[in-house]
């Protein structure tokens, strides 16, 4: 699967190009899946419990929910903001063409600018987008990686089967690859850690 | 009207629990991702990698991890950061 790629400018915002269409609907997203109108069960992950002490809890309620809440919805905005600046680039015609929306609507590709002062909006935003996905559609640990094994290479006689949540786990795993991006780039590990995330020696 | 000796009985519990260590504990949720957690950990925490990764393995492998322990109140300050970033994580009183 192509992927987009990223690159630093040099005032350290970051900048997406090579997006495809299938990622840039998936990234169109993300300020509806950070709306404060979801279902109590997203609610309930996004703004978990503290603790098991009651005087905890309800100071909780009464001064630290809030500021998550805001805390979500400034990064809405943000992206929101970013989102609204997205770049297209249309691509030639394939051979054969004269009219490009004849193929998928249009063949173009898109980039994204992020200030650095947004990037970790953008992280945080993310997270909340995939969390909110990961507990609408009651998403396991394995559901993820069967995805994951599927995706490395599909049995054509046996394709999976598609439904709405095997969509949700796929745009999990999209806005997954997004925020990974960003934080190799943010917070990339010492270059002799061991890192799973890390891509590995062709010799390993 | 309150019995004194309750009301005093209270107030002696509750300096306890304020006296007493509490830790942060992080559980392990099935889509964040490992980088963003060691990132988290080393941000908030000002933890080098390795010990950040290490933490971050413990939630993955044992579904728990006790990241920090100390005074209850700046507990209440890490907790805020860690759900700020969307970590599943609580506060409890070592030794109640």
């Amino acid at each position: 699967m192509m992927g987009p790629r990223l690159d630093r400018l040099s005032d350290g915002s970051l900048r997406f190009t090579e997006i495809a269409p299938w990622f840039y609907s998936v990234l169109l997203e993300v300020p509806e899946l950070l709306d404060s109108d979801q279902p109590e069960a997203v609610s309930q992950r996004l703004y978990p419990e503290p603790s098991d002490d009651e005087e905890i809890r309800e100071s909780w309620d009464k001064y630290v929910r809030p500021d998550l809440f805001a805390l979500v919805a400034s990064a809405r905005e943000i992206v929101l903001k970013d989102l609204g600046n997205i770049g297209r680039i249309e691509l030639p015609p394939p051979d054969g063409l004269d009219d490009p929306m004849e193929v998928l609507g249009g063949l173009a590709l898109w980039s994204l600018e992020i200030p650095v002062g947004h990037v970790q909006a953008w992280i945080s935003a993310l997270n909340v987008a995939r969390l909110t996905l990961s507990t609408r559609f009651d998403v396991e640990h394995g559901d993820m990686e069967e995805q994951d094994d599927q995706e490395d290479g599909v049995d054509e006689e046996d394709p999976p089967e598609f439904d709405m949540r095997t969509f949700a786990i796929t745009r999990i795993h999209l806005l997954g690859w997004i925020q990974q991006m960003m934080i190799e780039e943010e917070n990339p590990p010492p270059s002799d850690a061991d890192a799973p995330w890390m891509p590995k020696d062709e010799d390993d | 009207m309150p019995d004194p000796g309750t009301s005093q009985q209270t107030d002696t519990i509750t300096e306890t629990k304020l006296a007493l260590p509490w830790q942060l504990i992080v559980h392990n949720d099935p889509v964040t991702l490992m980088s963003y957690v060691t990132m988290v950990l080393q941000r908030l925490f000002g933890y080098a990698f390795e010990k950040a990764y290490g933490l971050m393995m413990e939630v993955h492998t044992d579904g728990r991890s006790i990241v920090w322990t100390g005074a209850r109140e700046q507990a209440e300050i890490y907790l805020h950061k860690l759900h700020a970033a969307q970590l599943l994580a609580t506060m409890e009183c070592v030794g109640e």
